[in-house]
């Protein structure tokens, strides 16, 4: 035991060992420990990153523009027909507003029509790993935002917040391997739970599992949010079905999801604070 | 001064990172500049500097996008020092021995990572893709290495000429 205590080449790497290991078990069981190193360094960092990630921004928009212009007339044309066809969508969408609306009076349900609350932010940062999809928003506890409240974009969702400071926000991304959402298809009503990208998905995909067996899956079949475990508000678009799968044990299905959102191009976000009824 | 000036590069370059890793984006993995930064100084400066720098480096990142405070402050500075304590005895002149120890390195982080990331829960499935995510991380890591080394070289022998020979 003295030959062993005298040797400090053993010392030294079990002290840190130690060390290490008491630090992981304090921070992960005691949140407010953590939170008390995190604020000032998030503080005096996000500044900085804020400006910078600007930069990145417009230099990433530039350079996506020089392709583009090859494609600017053929895309106008595109763009055009697609307006007509949303515009036409809109009436459409009007119209069975009042028509449900008319109906649930009919029937004696109460008004369900909400919006959202939302709080835009910028996107200020990105986890440097390739392992975790995490980022940054300039927008925290004084703007209203709390824990576990969902984050999106006009495309769709972008993920749900997991700690906050007073000025910033961790917005895990959908694609994050430790995301889970309870998701459901839009045309057949199955339901099942969106993960991040996890084999057999190739990487920036989702894959939706526990899918019944005989759900009736189709390509480009639209996934959204079922509202189920309180995060996520129901009818959010999360992704399209790109490819359909039987699990090796045949019990359930699953499937590949290419999500709404380019993650690559994420500037600005909203973060869902809650719901208020809607101006009609 | 010598401290000061290399923990305000990692954090410089810890921004960098963090802010413009869209652009950085190639093959859809991104390299780790302050990883390799850690790494070039166990190098050149031996393991303990690069440990230091490592553990910096993981610090920041576990604080920034963290849910707890160790992950990648443990590995990095672990996986710098033994990338500084086994090239101890290394002859670092050429240019391609700098980039097997980053791919190297690299390696080595990226093996840690998963298995501290797997001990506490926070990743259990990323070992299906471990090597298509790491072999091209790690060469992307070695490709842009030699800048690094070359900027922390320069970095040393200026530090070395106008702060401590004294001619």
């Amino acid at each position: 035991m003295r030959r062993l205590l005298k040797n400090r080449r053993w010392l030294i790497p079990a002290l840190f060992l130690i060390i290490s290991i008491t630090i992981v078990s304090i921070t992960l069981k005691k949140d407010y420990v953590f939170k008390k190193l995190e604020v000032p360094v998030i503080n005096t960092l996000s500044p900085a990153q804020k400006i910078l990630s600007r930069v990145g921004f417009s230099i990433k928009e530039n350079l996506d523009m020089i392709p583009q212009l090859f494609y600017m007339k053929e895309e106008n044309e595109n763009l055009k027909k697609q307006v007509a066809e949303l515009l036409q969508y809109k009436q459409n969408i009007i119209e069975y507003q009042r028509e449900n609306a008319d109906l649930r009076t009919l029937l004696g349900f109460k008004e369900r029509s909400f919006q959202y609350d939302l709080e835009a932010a910028e996107v200020i940062a990105r986890d440097p790993s390739n392992w975790f999809n995490v980022i940054l928003i300039d927008k925290g506890e004084k703007h209203g935002i709390k824990k576990d409240m969902a984050v999106i974009t006009d495309e769709g969702l972008v993920g749900y917040t997991i700690s906050t400071a007073s000025n910033t926000s961790k917005v895990v991304l959908i694609t994050d391997e430790r995301s889970s959402v309870s998701a459901m298809l839009q045309r057949t009503r199955d339901n099942g739970m969106v993960k991040g990208t996890i084999d057999p998905a190739p990487s920036g995909y989702l894959k939706m599992e526990f899918l019944p067996q005989d759900a009736n899956l189709v390509k480009g079949d639209i996934v959204i949010s079922s509202g189920l475990g309180g995060i996520i508000p129901k009818g959010i678009i999360i992704g399209e079905v790109a490819e359909a799968n039987k699990e090796s044990y045949e019990l359930m299905q699953y499937a590949i999801i290419k999500p709404a959102v380019d993650f690559m191009k994420l500037e600005r976000v909203f973060v869902i604070k809650g719901e208020k009824e809607a101006d009609l | 001064m010598r401290t000061l000036a290399y923990v305000f590069t990692l954090v410089a370059l810890l921004l960098v990172q963090t802010t413009l890793s869209n652009i950085l984006w190639i093959f859809g993995v991104k390299p780790d500049l302050p990883l390799v930064f850690a790494l070039c100084m166990a190098m050149i400066k031996g393991e303990k500097a690069g440990a230091l720098m490592g553990f910096l480096n993981g610090f920041l990142e576990d604080i920034l996008f963290g849910r707890f405070l160790g992950l990648s402050t443990i590995v990095k500075s672990v996986t710098a020092y033994i990338v500084g304590y086994g090239s101890r005895n290394i002859y670092k002149g050429p240019v391609i021995i700098t980039m097997a120890l980053t791919f190297i390195g690299s390696f080595i982080f990226n093996f840690l990572f998963m298995v501290f990331a797997f001990l506490t829960r926070e990743a259990a499935q990323s070992w299906y893709s471990f090597f298509s995510i790491v072999i091209p991380s790690a060469l992307l890591n070695m490709v842009i290495s030699p800048l690094i080394y070359h900027g922390v070289f320069k970095m040393e022998r200026f530090f070395d000429f106008y702060f401590d020979i004294k001619y």
